[in-house]
């Protein structure tokens, strides 16, 4: 077999001030005709920067410090000017992390896709237009003909991803490079789009780069694999051996680290110091939160056909529980975190804290001892942090509003892992992970019964994801908070949950302890979430053939909200509202059809 | 075109005008002495003042005074000049077409330089065209009108005699006789006016060239030349819309130094004029005028860019 | 964490600017009319405002390093209490117009609804007639003078910050840590002033910065228009205006304070385009709001 890809002693580095930084060093690798080499590592670990370079492409002010970058025989980075266009434009193809913005938002597609086979030579209109068709329907994007004179921000980013895919297809290029291609997609469009993905790989004998963080997706895709540290490569090899007998410590301390639904309980830490954490649900303590009834309406105007954004939720948080509130985005989830917060009105609905204070709709109404009580954790680190202000501040601020006695900004920040010298630092000044655990600490400062985490650890690498995990698993159980974990994550809502709560278009589709809602029995578009994610140490062949469908942008005005989408669907579906179903003491579902064969 | 967004836009736009001509007759107003007193001098008796008082309204409550001049403004009739005793539309309307003649050639001949240059000087970010053109527009943003003016009259008019250097014609003078004494009034409006365009267009040229569509086109092997023309300008022109629209709206309502400095027969020669002489009527229109022009210049690139960017013409997401 | 983000705020932003060396030359120009400003009563020979009919129209040269005008006055002491008179009103005026703007954008931006569009309403309607006109108009009401000259100002710049801050402050509101402090039921002040100003004070700086400039373009043009400055007040445009008609005569006259004027505007201007890039600000997007 010959080689595509060659790439020896690779090095690039950057300049920053009178320092050198090594993006990458010794990188040395080789990908042959038709294999899937997957590249994988922690945020900062340069795997994109290695994908770049097979393009010859590189940041503006990095450059190649050692080695070369071989491709079918040629060194890439000897290339300039129409020679270089060229060879982009006929070889190597890039589908890029996020389709949404590296589609121009002033061109129809079917001009973006022409450009990418315009060294085909096609002349007239017409046979551009039928090749361009012709791409979209290889990636299977619905409705191909149609698509050709929108523009990209008429399509769901499933769909923007697939129009990515043709672009790139378009070239005919020997080798096709994916930058995270499924990264922020729900589990079902990504289950969908790496389907189309490794059906093209098959069909037209490509080779492939595939770099992402998810050793899952990797696990499903891959040939080969790579794993990057700080720049170099810690190992590579053939997927399967990599990944069921790692040589290296790394590699087993980041395959460990991965939360799996097949795995109950917190992953063991990167480097093994903490073990895997089995959470006991704890039992007969008080309800901290009930919500009854809850409906929350977006709409200015009634839109014929559509219902209210949030509609009859219902759900009940006690001491010491962690429940999860689950669901694809558009779910509402993280509108009922702002309603429950008072950062937000609400149509309907009643909201009780510790069984006997109502929660009033706004903050400015709630009494200082309940704003108190109900803390809020937020997704994005690095937005939930005012820069300009040092830890001790936000620390410290929820201790003084709130005349918290007997406890200071240095005890907060020792719950929560954080030595006293963090406090003086601006949040700049932090890593992520840290950065979260200030935000946790702020929350904690108030001493709350209730923690709104939303997405807490989306945005973090696994590593860090597990040490947050744990630290939210110790707090419940030490100071007996409730906490609704709002995520989509099913593995994180696996290792962590007590009980699950899952949306659908703002409806509770399921809810139940966590063994209720990962056993056999459950509501059609919970079993298809489940069925959709893909895990490492998945017999990935066997795996059905993923749907090809997308979440609608409202839910309908009657009947069951997943009825549009549900494979077991009934008349009565879309007349009727689902009665809720109980399918054992601990478990209920909503739904026409699986309740009725019980 | 979503018709509903321009009404809503329009209904807008007309509170705007009307609020503008409330505030500077309201401004007028609290004018201490009127035009009365300003006609007749410091030495008119009483009596003299009080019966030009009433010819002219002024005896009556500054409201019903407003509400009877928009009455009268709906119909086309914006009154007589208290100065000059002619209507202040055909004043003001004359004066409009003169100073409107003169923004028209600065548009056309240095709107369109400086948006090409700024093209440029983003393109080459940081290169030496780059560093002219910015040198050039920091100067031209820095030094003031009249300074501007003064120097080109003192170049092209004095050392080197080719152009004149004021108006001689009358205030009545017809386009073709004010042609040649047009070219310097319309050089300085010009080395003013574009220095803003030009950083616009170079800034959002700059913003473009780094988004993932640029790269990723760079990386499909797209030539240089399409890449630009395609991909860039259509995104980089946005932004630099709502400038132009200020300094249209600028050459408008707001060119007094230049045209008092050439003599220039236009709105700002008479705006001065109207001040000095509190002409109630001429000021209000110049006022209202100014604002229609505000108002639709910030229309006309509100409606531009909806043209140019498809995600405001398609609003909604295909299913 | 790197050594480079632990440095803190301004020392970071006074290097920054120094290793450019358009920033450089901007705050130098700057600082070289600030230092002959406050020399001005050192350096000037003779008093900038008493006429001296035994020395009208000198040529450069002794007593008179840049000659004297049409009345006999000093044309270096009026150029260096020019600067004084520049500097003073328009960093005054400035001031005033920031602090004002900052305050009402916050609120606006906070509160929203009803008193958000009634303030942009009234902000649009005051942008809509020409600061020309308007400035010409506050003049005549209340008679030329510096006061009247810094509250037309005033009046005809404020709007503009509103906007440029309010646009600013509405960009940090959304935020978490802002949605933190409202659910932990934080005031209206607490949150403007401890968590958006610290967030918004490059935009403000770079306005100042900005606006400085454009003031002084408009207060200079309107006392080259008459409209300014009183005479015999030394103020560099109304000595454009007076000795323009004889620059033949006496160049120095109209060029000394053309020069400062404009070397003042290029410092400002450099100066506010280095302090934008240094806090990371885009001073473009600051014109058009």
């Amino acid at each position: 077999m010959t080689a595509v890809v060659e790439i020896k002693d690779l090095g690039v580095s950057y300049t920053s001030g009178d320092r050198r930084v090594d993006v990458l060093s010794e990188v040395t690798l080789r990908l042959e005709r038709g294999d899937v080499l997957g590249l994988v590592g922690e945020s900062g670990s340069g795997k994109s920067t290695l994908a770049g370079t097979l393009l010859a492409s590189l940041r503006t002010s990095s450059f190649i410090s050692s080695g070369t970058v071989t491709v079918e025989g040629q060194d890439v980075f000897q290339l300039q000017g129409r020679k270089l266009r060229e060879f982009r434009a006929t070889r190597v193809a890039l589908v890029p992390q996020n389709a949404g913005a590296a589609l121009t938002p002033t061109m129809k597609i079917v001009d973006q896709l022409a450009e990418a086979f315009a060294k085909e030579g096609l002349a007239s209109r017409q046979e551009r237009r039928a090749r361009a068709e012709e791409l979209l329907k290889t990636v299977r994007l619905p409705n191909p003909a149609a698509a050709l004179d929108r523009y990209p921000h008429q399509f769901s980013g499933g769909q923007q991803q697939r129009i990515g895919i043709a672009m790139a297809l378009a070239a005919r290029p020997s080798v096709l490079v994916l930058d995270e291609p499924t990264t922020g997609l729900d589990v079902v469009t990504q289950a969908a789009i790496l389907d189309t993905l490794s059906r093209l790989q098959r069909e037209l004998g490509m080779s492939m780069v595939l770099v992402s963080h998810d050793l899952g997706v990797i696990d499903r895709m891959c040939t080969h694999i790579a794993v990057l540290r700080d720049g170099r490569i810690v190992e590579s090899g053939p997927t399967r051996t990599v990944l069921s007998e790692p040589a290296h410590a790394y590699t087993r301390g980041l395959i460990a680290s991965v939360p799996r639904i097949a795995v109950p309980g917190i992953p063991p830490s990167i480097d093994g110091t903490d073990a895997l954490t089995v959470r006991e649900a704890p039992t007969g303590t008080a309800k901290v939160l009930e919500v009854r009834d809850l409906t929350v309406d977006y709409r200015h105007k009634h839109v014929p056909g559509t219902g209210p954004t949030v509609h009859g939720v219902e759900l009940d948080v006690h001491a010491g529980e962690i429940v999860a509130l689950v669901g694809e985005s558009g779910s509402g989830k993280s509108t009922i975190a702002n309603v429950i917060a008072g950062l937000q009105r609400r149509e309907a609905g009643t909201l009780t804290l510790s069984g006997a204070t109502t929660l009033e709709p706004t903050v400015a109404r709630r009494t200082k001892p309940v704003r108190q009580a109900v803390q809020f954790i937020f997704q994005n680190a690095d937005t939930s942090l005012n820069p300009r202000r040092t830890v001790r501040n936000a620390v410290d601020r929820p201790l003084r509003l709130f005349d918290v006695r007997g406890r200071s900004v240095e005890k907060t920040l020792a719950e929560v892992d954080l030595d006293g010298g963090f406090a003086e630092r601006l949040p700049g000044q932090l890593s992520g992970g840290q950065r979260q655990r200030v935000g946790i600490a702020r929350a904690m400062a108030a001493e709350p019964t209730l923690v709104l985490a939303d997405e807490i650890v989306s945005a973090l690498d696994v590593s860090v994801q597990s040490s947050i995990l744990r630290l939210m698993d110790r707090l419940s159980r030490e100071k007996g908070l409730g906490v609704l974990f709002i995520t989509h994550d099913l593995a994180v809502v696996r290792a962590v949950a007590d009980r699950i709560v899952v949306l659908y278009l703002g409806r509770v589709v399921e809810q139940g302890r966590v063994d209720d809602i990962f056993g056999e029995v459950g509501h059609p578009y919970t079993r298809i979430l489940l069925d959709a994610v893909i895990e490492l140490g998945d017999d990935h062949d066997a795996a059905a053939p993923a749907r090809q469908d997308e979440i609608p942008d409202a839910p309908p005005e009657h009947g069951c909200a997943f009825a549009s989408r549900c494979p077991l669907v009934r008349d009565v579906c879309r007349v009727e509202t689902p009665p809720v179903v109980p399918l054992s003491p601990t478990h209920t579902i909503h739904c026409h059809v699986v309740g009725a064969e019980q | 075109m979503p018709t509903r967004m321009v009404l809503v836009r329009l209904g807008g736009a007309l509170v705007t005008i009307l609020l503008s001509a409330v505030l500077v007759f309201a401004a007028i107003q609290s004018l201490p002495g009127d035009a009365a007193t300003q006609i007749l001098g410091q030495n008119a008796t009483p009596e003299a003042v009080a019966t030009l008082r009433t010819q002219l309204g002024l005896d009556q409550p500054p409201v019903q005074r407003f509400l009877s001049w928009l009455g009268h403004a709906l119909t086309g009739d914006f009154g007589t000049s208290l100065a000059s005793g002619e209507p202040v539309g055909s004043e003001v309307g004359h004066a409009l077409l003169n100073t409107s003649f003169l923004a028209a050639v600065t548009i056309l001949v240095g709107f369109v330089l400086a948006c090409l240059l700024g093209l440029v000087a983003g393109i080459f970010r940081d290169r030496w065209p780059d560093s002219v053109i910015s040198t050039l527009a920091l100067i031209g943003m820095s030094v003031p009108e009249f300074i501007v003016a003064t120097l080109l009259v003192l170049l092209f008019a004095i050392k080197i005699p080719i152009f004149p250097a004021v108006v001689t014609a009358g205030s009545n003078a017809t386009i073709a006789e004010l042609l040649p004494s047009m070219a310097l009034p319309a050089l300085a409006l010009v080395l003013v006016s574009a220095a803003y365009i030009i950083r616009m267009m170079r800034t959002s040229v700059i913003d473009v060239m780094e988004t993932d569509y640029v790269r990723t086109a760079r990386l499909k092997g797209v030539a240089p030349v399409r890449l630009v023309l395609r991909h860039v300008v259509p995104s980089a022109i946005l932004p630099t819309l709502n400038v132009i629209a200020m300094n249209v709206a600028w050459l408008i309502g707001g060119v007094v130094v230049v045209e008092s400095i050439f003599n220039y027969p236009g709105l700002g020669t008479l705006m001065i004029r109207s001040v000095q002489n509190r002409d109630l009527p001429v000021i209000l229109l110049i006022a209202v005028l100014s604002a229609v022009t505000y108002v639709l210049c910030n229309l006309l690139a509100d409606l531009a860019a909806v043209l140019l960017n498809p995600r405001l013409r398609y609003p909604r997401r295909a299913r | 964490m790197t050594a480079t983000a632990r440095r803190r705020g301004l020392p970071r932003v006074v290097r920054s600017i120094l290793r450019s060396r358009s920033a450089t030359i901007g705050f130098g120009l700057v600082l070289l009319h600030v230092l002959l400003a406050l020399l001005a009563p050192v350096l000037a020979q003779h008093d900038p405002v008493v006429n001296d009919p035994n020395a009208v129209l000198q040529l450069p040269g002794g007593a008179y390093p840049l000659g004297t005008d049409t009345l006999g006055r000093d044309i270096l002491s009026r150029t260096l209490y020019g600067g004084r008179y520049a500097l003073t009103t328009s960093l005054t005026a400035t001031a005033i117009v920031v602090l004002l703007g900052t305050v009402i954008a916050g609120l606006a931006a906070f509160y929203g609804g009803w008193l958000d569009d009634l303030i942009t309403r009234v902000l649009d309607s005051v942008l809509a007639v020409p600061a020309i006109l308007s400035l010409l108009v506050v003049v005549t009401v209340f008679g030329s003078g510096t006061w009247v000259l810094i509250m037309a100002i005033v009046v005809v710049y404020t709007g503009g910050v509103i906007r440029i801050v309010r646009a600013a402050a509405m960009d940090v509101l959304p935020r978490d840590y802002v949605t933190a402090a409202r659910a932990r039921g934080e005031g209206v002040w607490y949150i403007l002033a401890r968590e958006v100003l610290p967030n918004i004070l490059d935009v403000v700086l770079v306005e100042f910065a900005m606006r400085a400039s454009w003031v002084l373009l408009l207060i200079s043009s309107l006392s080259f228009l008459g409209f300014g400055a009183n005479p015999p007040t030394p103020d560099w445009g109304l000595m454009v205006a007076e000795n323009r008609s004889l620059m033949a005569l006496v160049p120095l006259a109209t060029v000394a304070p053309m020069v400062s004027l404009a070397t003042l505007i290029v410092g400002l201007n450099l100066a506010s385009d280095g302090l934008a890039k240094s806090l990371g600000v885009d001073r473009m997007k600051e014109i058009v709001g």
